[in-house]
């Protein structure tokens, strides 16, 4: 064991108090608004701090880490493409502004507003499974990140995981979206101590240092270890999809949910462009772990998931140890916490309420509570706890069993596209282009989301596959940048030919902030 | 750009993105403290989050 009692106990009384937290925010639900968008009152810091630590979750640190292990300084360029898009969104308003004015809390919800009820219901299956697969190997790379820290036999994985699982699910269970703002405020603070901390120990490492990484790096990578546009594995085409789905990847539910939680539209975008600052380095600190945890063992062949907390636990002093763990574990909860709020909101709010009021023969209107004439505020809320569990089940059973073919980057964003696709033609043209219509939403949603899964059924199955569509199924970056073209050519090809049938729904802005 | 050029650029922005980063967490995190403090209380006199952010809206 790497760890010291003193560790330990930094770690339990963290546990505790978010324990007991949960248990106070539960009387802080009225109503689904409350349980999942914390009554939209959250003020812009106490949302940049929320935004901040869901993009930085435990599992983002161990892929993060993973590809610099595997391939060097080159993805630091996935630092600056974010810095750039978020950016652009913060200035610009981009897709947040629009969403957050139309007052939805899920993003499906606005296919209804603009589009129709089975836009939504399409909208809202799709964005479940590419959520669910997305979010598939969090516990596990989770539990590996506490196994290899801590010093426990790899044996264990399982077990670890399923016990942070479960930590987890009472804590959401609780208080909803109030809990999972107040864990993320707690990350905030511990893990960025912990990358702080970690970051000085490992530049003032004998054996480490700037200087050393950078020479591990070329030993073992050579030039492409440096420079992306060479690098076969990046190149312009990773490069551009980095930058578009940068774009485009704001309309993910977890991250949505926090300017959605905003107080105003002008708050909405304000966050994004204080937390602009904060993207290269949340991507770069644990890639360059990750370059350590290589030049630390040298051996390239190493399992980069177990090497970089390896590596931590290796050199970390008693107390900062603690720290950084108690840090990783907010880290932990703070993203399964959000995604699991995030995916069983959309499965309840998109899926479920509007197959019922769809057989209720319903209007379709939106009531004073924020439902859809499906479910009711206080059913809702049961089935979205109900998901949360049946989730949590799905996520141990998926993260002890699946072999992943790629590393977890590319897997992470090979499934998001999935939905991302289709919201080029949903979404950003829904709020920008007059034209958007309901059979241009659901082709964007169907071709938008055809490729990515053709890659990961298909992937493990090239033989049946013919040769002039083989890149498709090998090249994950080609993949990608495909699938967002088609999602919105979907939508400009199919409006265009059907606006007389299907005349478009026109949305005001007139007063937004 | 050759490979010298890329090691250089890669140290510049993993200093301008650390300075960044601690930068923005140092004054979230001070600025935030206080509504940290509010939603607590608001959850131990065990108000509802609409009902608090109506408040605080009209305050």
């Amino acid at each position: 064991m790497h760890l010291s009692w003193i560790d330990y106990a930094i770690v339990f009384v963290y546990v505790g108090g978010t324990i007991v937290a949960g248990t106070l925010a539960r009387g802080a639900i009225k109503g689904i608004s409350d349980f999942l968008v914390a009554g939209r009152g959250l003020k812009t810091h106490m949302a940049v701090a929320t935004m901040v630590s869901t993009g930085l979750g435990l599992v983002t640190v161990m892929y993060m880490a993973e590809e610099g292990f595997k391939y060097g300084f080159v993805p630091f360029v996935f630092g600056l493409m974010a810095l750039i898009t978020t950016l652009i969104i913060g200035r610009t308003g981009f897709i947040v502004s629009r969403l957050r004015h139309l007052q939805v809390m899920t993003v499906p919800e606005f296919y209804e507003l603009k589009y129709t009820r089975g836009v939504r219901l399409l909208g809202g299956i799709i964005l479940a499974l590419a959520g669910t697969l997305n979010m598939g190997l969090f516990p596990i790379l989770g539990s590996k990140f506490v196994v290899g820290f801590t010093g426990l036999d790899k044996e264990y994985v399982n077990y670890v995981m399923i016990g942070m699982l479960l930590i987890v699910v009472f804590y959401t269970l609780m208080g909803g979206m109030v809990s999972v703002v107040l864990t993320d405020f707690a990350q905030f603070v511990l893990l960025s101590l912990g990358f702080f901390f970690g970051t000085y120990v490992i530049l003032n490492h004998p054996q480490l240092g700037w200087d050393n990484l950078v020479q591990t790096v070329q030993v073992h990578k050579g030039d492409i270890g440096f420079d992306p546009i060479a690098n076969p594995d990046y190149g312009i085409s990773m490069i551009s999809f980095l930058f578009f789905v940068g774009l485009v990847g704001v309309v993910w539910q977890p991250e949505m949910m926090r300017p959605l939680s905003a107080e105003s539209p002008k708050v909405a975008r304000r966050v994004f462009w204080i937390a602009a600052a904060t993207v290269m380095g949340r991507a770069m600190v644990p890639m360059f772990w990750g370059i350590a945890a290589l030049a630390y063992f040298g051996n390239p062949g190493a399992d980069p998931h177990y090497a970089m907390p390896e590596m931590l636990g290796k050199i970390l002093p008693i107390g900062i140890a603690g720290l950084l763990m108690a840090g990783m574990f907010a880290a932990f909860m703070s993203t399964h916490d959000s995604y699991l709020l995030a995916w069983s909101g959309v499965i309840v709010r998109d899926v479920i309420s509007p197959i019922k009021a769809m057989l209720a023969k319903s209007g379709g209107e939106r009531e004073a509570d924020g439902t859809w004439g499906g479910l009711s505020s206080e059913r809702e809320i049961y089935w979205t706890r109900a998901i949360v569990v049946i989730l949590a089940a799905f996520l141990a059973i998926f993260g002890a069993l699946y072999q992943l073919p790629e590393t977890a980057f590319r897997f992470m964003y090979v499934t998001g596209t999935i939905y991302f696709a289709g919201c080029v033609g949903t979404v950003a043209l829904g709020l920008y282009w007059k034209k958007a219509n309901t059979p241009g939403a659901y082709c964007a949603l169907i071709l938008g989301a055809l490729v990515p899964l053709n890659f990961l059924i298909m992937n493990e199955n090239q033989h049946l596959v013919p040769e002039f569509l083989l890149p498709l199924v090998e090249n994950s970056n080609l993949v990608g940048i495909t699938s967002l073209a088609l999602g919105g050519l979907a939508m400009l090809v199919v409006a265009s030919l059907t606006q007389r049938s299907h005349p478009p729904r026109p949305l005001d802005f007139s007063n937004m902030e | 750009m050759d490979v010298e050029t890329w090691k250089v650029l890669w140290q510049i922005v993993f200093i301008a993105a650390s300075v960044l980063f601690y930068g923005i967490v140092i004054a979230v995190a001070y600025k935030a403290f206080g509504d940290v403090v509010r939603m607590i209380r608001n959850m131990a006199a065990g108000r509802g989050a609409s009902e608090a952010a109506a408040d605080s809206e009209r305050a």
